[in-house]
């Protein structure tokens, strides 16, 4: 493979460009810029003035660390790169996919990071099957105030891979781009590996955030358990009628994964509706319950979370 | 007619009022700051279009009280279980004690510990709140509807109407209050879930198609529930409660306050009681087990906001 950026031991290394770097693109820029890779971000408004002027600061479980870092809000600044870590709100994709044309030539990787299973289909419909990479990360990150990333997780990994399976040369290039700052995965499995993951984020966020409650300490009641375990039911039925792989084992590992978690841990979706931002609803709840739709399978338990949490979907003020 | 109030907060405390203005004996049984104001300022009624200030007689101990022709039952349901019992020094050879609660089930519980014969059930229809200890704020002026539960015309049933139109209360007697409540109750255990849980007030969340279908499937469920038991409900309440609601200006469910207040929730006497009845009926509740899963981490409120 030949890159575009910057020479480096004689030759041209990866040239990045993170579009969006809220919590995981802030968290993996910040990783990769330290690591010396030829890397942009690309965000907006008081986080790129704070970044600006003063770095990026990621405070880690074991440290924290500021670096000056390349970042603006004009992708046709940046010109062509060879990957770009697509890691916008889900709310914001349709306007992000029209903004990153510029950065984009024929043999570009875009790798999708966000929540949910369909935001790669608006991306392909726009550079086709060839150059976009679904993706997932399993990088707990947020913007702590503006210019400053806390990463929750250990680690930083993403998992990616052609829709269609096929281990394209392009695509199998992009682990090595990114170590070691950033654990990077190809996978041929990648769908599957996506609805592992939706199958335990939708429900969980959806009911956090219903309940205005963490899930770790709903699903102590029995209650909140068999609601937990019901939706997730509910979502790997749609995925399978979908004709997704679903591990049989998935629903049993979600629940284990959520009881790992520490006591008060709030998954995204809580965050978000106690601080009246908007929600990534359409993407979670909203697509069990279009996709159940489409496929036939009734989804009572996430019909009633999206009906719910409709209202507070654009954001709102919290109440007094 | 001598009436202690039991529970003298946004209901209780402005029937109690009322009634005394109108030369009642009544007696309120209240705890706390709301107490020691009433005691030292008298109770202060604002009603939607006049107000005024009464002595009258507070106490947190029913023993001091002792037997009484009525008695209001107007605590939160989720008190029912210890205070019930209080109630005995009140009771004499005659007295009736009048439910004014959420839920469809405080008579029989009153019942079981009191006798059955002693309770007249009964509906509160207003919008009224403490304001401050010692201070009731009446939004929507009081209506009552109360009767025996088997149907008969009772004297002491138009006694007890006669004395609180007296004091300008809008009552009726309900040849069947159990039709009454659970027409109440069908409609409040949907509201309440629906807009406790999206923390959204009725005018906008009915606005959304999906919230709308909603409300109707929960309250069918309580319908179903009524109709196994064998009240009296007509068939197309659903609809006409969708109707009636929508035409209610702005308002909050007072459930939905508490949980905002962070207060303790009747999630017990609503959606809990539907899912109780609906199993021991068996009528399936999907809904209201769904709301009361969501709204269980919220019911006890949050400590030291009562």
């Amino acid at each position: 493979m030949e890159f575009r950026g910057r020479i480096k031991s004689g030759v041209p290394v990866m040239r990045i460009a993170v579009m969006g770097a809220g919590g995981v693109g802030g968290c993996l820029g910040a990783l990769l810029t330290q690591a010396g890779a030829d890397i942009t971000l690309i965000t907006r408004g008081e986080h790129l003035r704070a970044m600006q002027e003063h770095g990026l600061r990621l405070n880690q479980q074991t440290g924290s660390f500021t670096i000056p870092v390349n970042a603006t809000d004009d992708p046709s600044q940046v010109g062509p790169v060879d990957l770009v870590l697509f890691a916008v709100k889900t709310y914001q994709v349709p306007e992000a996919v029209k903004a990153i044309r510029p950065l984009t030539g024929l043999q570009t990787q875009i790798v999708t990071l966000q929540n949910g299973v369909d935001s790669a289909g608006e991306l392909v419909r726009e550079f086709g099957p060839d150059r976009v990479l679904p993706g997932v990360s399993y990088t707990i990150a947020f913007i702590e105030s503006p210019g400053v990333i806390r990463q929750q997780s250990q680690t930083a990994r993403i998992v990616f891979g052609r829709e269609d399976g096929q281990m394209t040369a392009q695509a199998v290039a992009v682990p090595a781009g990114l170590a070691p700052a950033v654990d990077a995965e190809v996978t041929d499995k990648i769908v599957s590996v996506l609805w592992s993951k939706f199958l335990l984020t939708a429900p969980g966020n959806a009911i956090n955030a219903t309940a205005r409650f963490p899930i770790t300490r709903l699903i102590q009641t029995e209650e909140g358990r068999s609601l937990l375990l019901d939706a997730m039911r509910e979502v790997a039925a749609v995925g399978l009628a979908s004709g997704v792989e679903i591990d049989p084992g998935a629903i049993e590992k979600g629940i284990k994964f959520m009881e790992s978690l520490p006591p008060d841990q709030r998954m995204s979706m809580l965050s978000d509706i106690e601080a009246g931002r908007p929600l990534e609803l359409e993407a979670q709840a909203g697509a069990v319950v279009r996709i159940g739709r489409r496929v036939n399978v009734p989804t009572p338990i996430n019909d009633a979370l999206y009906a719910l949490l409709l209202p507070h979907k654009d954001g709102r003020p919290p109440p007094e | 007619m001598r009436i202690a109030i039991m529970g003298a907060g946004g209901a209780g405390g402005c029937l109690g009022g009322l009634l005394a203005k109108a030369g009642n004996n009544v007696s309120l049984i209240a705890r706390g700051p709301h107490l020691a104001a009433i005691r030292a300022n008298g109770l202060k009624i604002v009603r939607p279009d006049s107000e005024f200030v009464i002595e009258v007689d507070a106490t947190d101990d029913p023993a001091q009280v002792g037997p009484v022709d009525l008695v209001l039952f107007t605590v939160k349901t989720f008190h029912n279980r210890h205070v019930i019992t209080l109630l005995k020094p009140l009771m004499g050879h005659e007295t009736s004690i009048i439910t004014l609660q959420n839920g469809v089930e405080s008579h029989e519980q009153l019942g079981a510990v009191l006798g059955p014969n002693n309770i007249l059930p009964g509906a509160y229809w207003a919008s009224s709140h403490i304001l401050s200890p010692g201070v009731i704020v009446e939004d929507v002026k009081a209506r009552i509807s109360f009767g025996e539960v088997d149907d008969t015309e009772s004297l002491r049933a138009l006694d007890i109407r006669n004395v609180f139109r007296d004091a300008g209360i809008e009552t009726e007697i309900s040849p069947d209050p159990l039709q009454v409540l659970w027409q109440k109750f069908i409609v409040l255990s949907a509201l309440a879930g629906i807009t406790s849980a999206a923390q959204t007030r009725p005018k906008e969340l009915l606005q959304f198609p999906d919230a709308r279908k909603m409300f109707c499937e929960a309250m069918e469920e309580a319908l179903a529930i009524g109709l196994a038991k064998g009240i009296n409900l007509a068939d197309n309440l659903v609809q006409e409660s969708l109707e009636y609601i929508d035409s209610l200006p702005d308002f909050q469910s007072s459930m939905h306050g508490d949980y905002e207040s962070g207060r303790a929730t009747e999630l017990d006497a609503l959606s809990g009681a539907v899912i109780r009845l609906g199993k021991q009926i068996g009528v399936p509740t999907p809904i209201h087990s769904f709301l009361y899963s969501v709204l269980l981490p919220h019911k006890d409120g949050v400590p030291g906001s009562d």
